[in-house]
């Protein structure tokens, strides 16, 4: 709608209308994707989960003692994981139930 | 005689106040649900299963997760047999009462207790052997939604009007998964070729005079044609007397056995090859379906009154109708309505899902209430309009014939014509149920292979575990005893929600909670179930088992229904150990004396 340039006593309520119709219209776009696409990107969080776990296993193994790849690019890829450490740390400690690997929900029962 | 308005009227009505003066109100005095407090998906986000997420979307994720087949057919199957009344009424008082808190109380234990998951908590509160007890229940209660549902599969299938639409998913289905994380191509492209191209083979086979429908014919009669009186025969108890003797035929076998190759995909390769875009796919028909359909339904009262008009019974009769009463089966509405429908009004496998998904991305406590309540209020419209569809249906053939037809006829007041209509929702319908039936293979085969892989590493084979499943549900399919078969399922499924409104009810009793508005469901749900599962035992006792006992040609059914009595038998005693676990665990709590809270520090000057 843009700035309105005339002011009537109208402008507050037509104001505050739009930005509720905004907001219910950002809503229903979020349950949409709720719907539609939040699945694939749970996914592929999931894949890309199982590489970095590998690859932040294989650096710790190095810093830890046990060379795999050349230390020079080993401690030049240390800032970027510094902040990933974290969550890592979360994601293969925790207790897993048994159907976690696989499609847990029956969709629809 | 009712109508489609009127019925939406009262849903609306049962929505609105269930949510806004009982839900809200536990949710506020009860549970004290506080937007400050630090959730798991904040406390242990980890970028993957704890991830803090918007309401909206985990809404929309939540009623994707929980909504298709079984608010669909328990609706269905229940308004044949006692009529739409009864049906209706469980419905709303169900969602109103107990499904929302169901759904709700399970997110609000999980997202408390660190996100763990209900059988973790179990094991925690009530006994360690509970969360055993709940295993071995999960696999009997997968095998009896195979056997239900691989019967319908197979049955719709063996329709000319429905293969191709089903074949096309499991293309775009692999298709669709290969565009998506292979090639990355965008979601609304894929969306486009996938649905678009399953919705046109859908519309491509929907005519029964059709070329393709021809050819799938003439392919059944074929095959038919190979034992013309069909394998065997079965007894389905429920049918006039005159036509309790179903034959077993050819085709019905090979559409049964192209259920479980599609299965098989879904359960041993990667679940994004193809279970999830096959998923994905699947929901837009449904949803497109739902939506048009439930859109047919409220407009029809106003263009065209003849379709908005109820043909079916409102009260058919306590016992059921008099087919079930001359087969010496009892149906009677207490307990049988409650399992009968089951998603719809209350379900236990919500929980589960709520426990292990979607409590671990709740962002804000405040969130709990619209995505559980909120979704479980949104699936009760689902049971709602498939009640609607089988009401207003003029067609003789029962179940999902019924339900595409009464589709057929909401969906005609746009104008389309019903054959296409009626053939989108049996597709809708097909495409619900065998999506579920996929993953229940896989979730089967992951449980065989931790309750046995420890003993023999032969058990941790997908490919070995995956057909014993198949192998199971094959007999319980063929013994022909669907009903049954469902109204177990529903009971093992309300068992379920019963045992996780117990862990709820424990949880609030060990935190000095009033427990009542979990307890009270609870116990209606415990009692009904076990009723309902002693009472299925006799059914298939009684119906099947002693009438085909000795009956030459009757050995599937006498071992199929001796197998189903088996996992009623199962089920009966696993639900009375945690019911006692639950008790003593709920009695140990309360006489717990109440935590004081430390003295506050002597102020020194």
């Amino acid at each position: 709608m843009g700035a309105r340039e005339i002011n009537s006593p109208l402008d507050p309520h037509l104001t505050r209308l739009l930005e509720r119709a905004r907001a219910a219209r950002l809503a229903l776009a979020e349950m949409f994707y709720g719907m539609m696409g939040f699945e694939f990107e749970r996914e592929a969080a999931h894949i890309r989960s199982d590489l970095e776990n590998l690859f932040i296993f294989m650096l710790m193994g190095d810093y830890l003692g046990v060379p795999i790849i050349p230390p020079y690019y080993n401690l030049r890829l240390l800032p970027y994981l510094v902040g990933t450490i974290p969550y890592w740390q979360r994601r293969i400690l925790r207790e897993r139930h048994r159907f976690e690997g696989e499609e847990y929900d029956l969709h629809g029962l | 005689m009712g109508n489609t308005l009127v019925a939406i009227i009262i849903g609306i009505i049962a929505i609105y106040v269930g949510y806004n003066f009982y839900a809200r109100r536990v949710d506020r005095d009860i549970i004290g649900a506080d937007p400050n407090k630090a959730t798991p998906a904040r406390l242990y986000m980890d970028g993957v299963d704890f991830m803090p997420t918007s309401r909206n979307i985990l809404y929309g994720y939540h009623f994707k997760s929980i909504a298709a087949a079984g608010p669909i057919v328990g609706a269905i199957t229940a308004g044949a047999l006692w009529g739409w009344i009864p049906a209706l009424l469980w419905l709303v008082l169900g969602v109103m009462f107990m499904g929302w808190a169901s759904d709700y109380s399970a997110i609000v234990v999980s997202v408390r207790n660190d996100g763990n998951s209900l059988s973790a908590i179990a094991h925690q509160l009530i006994a360690p052997r509970t969360r055993r007890i709940l295993l071995l229940f999960i696999f009997f209660y997968l095998l009896l939604i195979a056997g239900a549902f691989g019967n319908l599969i197979a049955g719709a299938l063996a329709n000319p009007r429905v293969p191709l639409g089903i074949i096309a998913i499991a293309v775009m289905g692999l298709a669709g998964g290969h565009m998506l994380y292979r090639m990355k191509l965008d979601l609304i492209i894929v969306t486009l070729i996938t649905v678009g191209g399953t919705l046109l083979c859908v519309l491509l086979n929907a005519d029964v005079n059709g070329i393709v429908a021809s050819a799938f014919k003439s392919f059944n009669d074929g095959l038919n044609g190979l034992a013309p009186g069909g394998i065997t025969t079965v007894l389905n108890p429920t049918l006039p007397a005159a036509a309790q003797n179903v034959p077993i035929t050819v085709s019905y076998v090979f559409w049964l056995l192209f259920m479980f190759l599609f299965c098989y995909f879904g359960a041993i390769l990667p679940i994004w090859r193809y279970a999830q875009p096959v998923n994905y796919i699947g929901f837009w028909i449904t949803g497109l379906t739902i939506v048009l359909g439930g859109l047919g339904a409220f407009l029809a009262f106003f263009i065209k009154p003849e379709v908005a008009t109820f043909k079916l019974d409102g009260f058919i009769g306590f016992g059921g109708p008099a087919s079930v009463a001359a087969s010496g089966a009892l149906q009677p509405l207490w307990p049988m309505l409650f399992v009968t429908i089951a998603c719809g009004a209350i379900s236990g496998w919500h929980a589960l899902i709520g426990s292990v998904g979607t409590a671990r991305q709740i962002e804000n406590e405040a969130d709990m209430l619209p995505v559980g309540g909120g979704a479980m209020f949104s699936e009760f419209t689902l049971g709602l309009l498939s009640l609607l569809a089988l009401a207003v249906s003029s067609s003789p053939v029962g179940g999902a014939g019924q339900f595409a037809a009464g589709i057929g006829d909401f969906l005609s007041v746009f104008g389309i014509d019903p054959t296409y209509g009626s053939a989108i929702g049996l597709a809708a319908f097909v495409v619900i149920v065998i999506t579920v039936t996929q993953l229940v293979f896989r979730l089967m085969r992951v449980t065989l292979a931790e309750g046995l892989g420890e003993r023999n590493p032969l058990w941790r084979n997908i490919h070995f575990n995956t057909l014993i499943g198949m192998a199971a549900t094959f007999l319980l399919v063929v013994s022909g005893t669907w009903v049954y078969i469902w109204q177990l399922f529903g009971a093992a499924n309300q068992l379920l929600a019963s045992l996780s409104l117990l862990v709820v009810t424990v949880w609030l009793a060990s935190t000095r909670r009033n427990p009542t508005y979990a307890a009270l469901p609870c116990i209606f749900m415990y009692v009904t179930t076990m009723a309902a599962t002693l009472v299925t035992a006799y059914n298939l006792y009684a119906t099947v088992f002693i009438k085909k006992l000795g009956v030459e040609g009757g050995e599937i059914a006498v071992v199929g229904s001796a197998i189903t009595i088996g996992i009623a038998a199962v089920l009966f005693i696993a639900a009375i150990f945690i019911g006692l676990d639950g008790i003593r665990a709920y009695q140990r709590y309360r006489q717990q004396p109440p935590e004081v809270a430390p003295a506050a520090a002597p102020v020194t000057a």
